[in-house]
């Protein structure tokens, strides 16, 4: 009896110490991972900026040389096109004339995409044991099958955008002063519908987070 | 600090100094909600917690041993984070352990030796405490854990139910020390279990 009570004594610690560690966090869905951080330069004052413009292309990171690096043009085309909708809901002019009247602002956009593969190792199967006919709390257990092990890739998509003070160019250094940036981070769907909806929704969620853009 | 352990741990462990031979183990599932910092971080209670615990009884009333408890908390949030001029949205998952190691001393007001029906207690826990936090953003994942230095003081009492000896209910405040920039972690909870005694 004081056996049978240590075993249910011991068998409840194990339940509970493997009961305590913390659950999966339940997100299940691509979107769930999306991520969208904003950064701006302390001391700026975004009223002092009224047009802006926008680059005609994105910087492909990953293949800056132009070549295929699987990312669709409508993408690009999308992320510009959402750029410059949001710079006008916050209040910004668009400059029709950039190369003739220097914008105050000009939004230049980035893209890249990250390839990560791993592999899960499985584990041996467990025999199982025949219960004792005496303690009627140790049933005959069934033992767990072989497991294989599994590789797994995925895709990251990364796109930055960066608004560029147009009054800080430097032709001699060729740089110009960076005063807000986001970097918007998830993974690529399957589904091209679906990346663009989530694409045209992060930039959104990076001007929504980036109150002091706004031009009241 | 280290020198004061060792003292209390030499004296929970010395058999020459026991009373009887009378020993308890101690088996508890915790219950404990978050407090200050670690309130802000996880508001929400923790459900998954367990305690094992040795004591010897050294006098008629006083009880000493040693302590570990495990304390889960976990909270999804998708707050928006603010960060040095910035900030990130995302679906955040956070996890908080907290593992008290401790050497324990307990003072019943009816000695068990008496054989009462209802053993009211009240005991002190000093030691280490294990902090882990984890954050998930996305795909990204941040961790910080650390070793500090840890209190727990309780009150509780033990009701003999045959056989088993003891059931046991606590209400048991730990404070877990800054360490770095880390603030210090506090959390109250309710211990119930059973105490087997040799």
């Amino acid at each position: 009896m004081r056996m049978r009570i240590i075993g249910a004594a011991v068998a409840a610690v194990a339940a509970m110490a493997v009961g305590s560690c913390a659950p999966d966090s339940g997100y299940d869905s691509i979107s769930d991972y999306d991520v969208v951080v904003t950064l701006y330069e302390p001391g700026v004052d975004f009223r002092d900026f009224t047009t802006f413009s926008v680059a005609d292309s994105v910087l492909h990171l990953g293949n800056p040389d132009g070549e295929d690096d699987g990312i669709p043009e409508v993408i690009d085309q999308l992320i510009l096109d959402q750029i410059e909708a949001e710079m006008i809901r916050a209040g910004y002019t668009l400059e029709p004339d950039p190369e003739s009247n220097m914008p105050d602002v000009t939004m230049l956009a980035a893209i890249t995409v990250t390839t990560w593969k791993g592999y899960t190792p499985g584990y041996p199967g467990y025999p199982g044991y025949p219960g004792y006919p005496w303690y009627p709390w140790y049933p005959w257990y069934p033992g767990y099958p072989y497991y294989p092990g599994y590789t797994y890739e995925y895709d990251t998509g990364t796109i930055l955008i960066d608004m560029a003070d147009n009054s800080t160019i430097d032709e001699t250094e060729e740089s110009v002063e960076v005063i807000w940036t986001a970097g918007i981070n998830g993974i690529v769907s399957g589904s091209s519908t679906t990346n663009q909806s989530r694409i045209v929704g992060t930039i959104r969620q990076a001007f929504d987070q980036s109150p002091y853009l706004k031009k009241d | 600090m280290k020198r004061y352990i060792a003292v209390l741990l030499v004296m929970a462990l010395s058999p020459a100094a026991a009373l009887a031979d009378e020993a308890y183990g101690v088996v508890t599932y915790d219950l404990s909600f978050p407090l200050s910092d670690l309130k802000d971080y996880i508001d929400n209670e923790s459900w998954r917690g367990f305690g094992l615990e040795g004591r010897w009884l050294r006098t008629d009333n006083i009880s000493i041993g040693l302590s570990l408890h495990w304390n889960t908390f976990h909270a999804k949030s998708s707050e928006l984070l603010e960060i040095e001029n910035g900030n990130i949205s995302g679906n955040q998952y956070r996890v908080a352990y907290g593992v008290p190691i401790h050497v324990t001393a307990q003072y019943y007001l009816r000695s068990p030796l008496d054989n009462p029906d209802f053993i009211p207690y009240v005991g002190f826990g000093v030691g280490t405490t294990w902090i882990k936090r984890r954050l998930e953003v996305g795909v990204f994942a941040f961790e910080e854990s650390s070793w500090r230095f840890g209190l727990a003081p309780e009150a509780g009492f033990m009701v003999p139910v045959g056989y088993i000896n003891y059931l046991t209910f606590t209400a048991r405040y730990d404070y877990a020390f800054k360490s770095g920039d880390e603030p210090a972690y506090s959390y109250w909870g309710l211990r119930v279990g059973i105490v087997a005694t040799r």
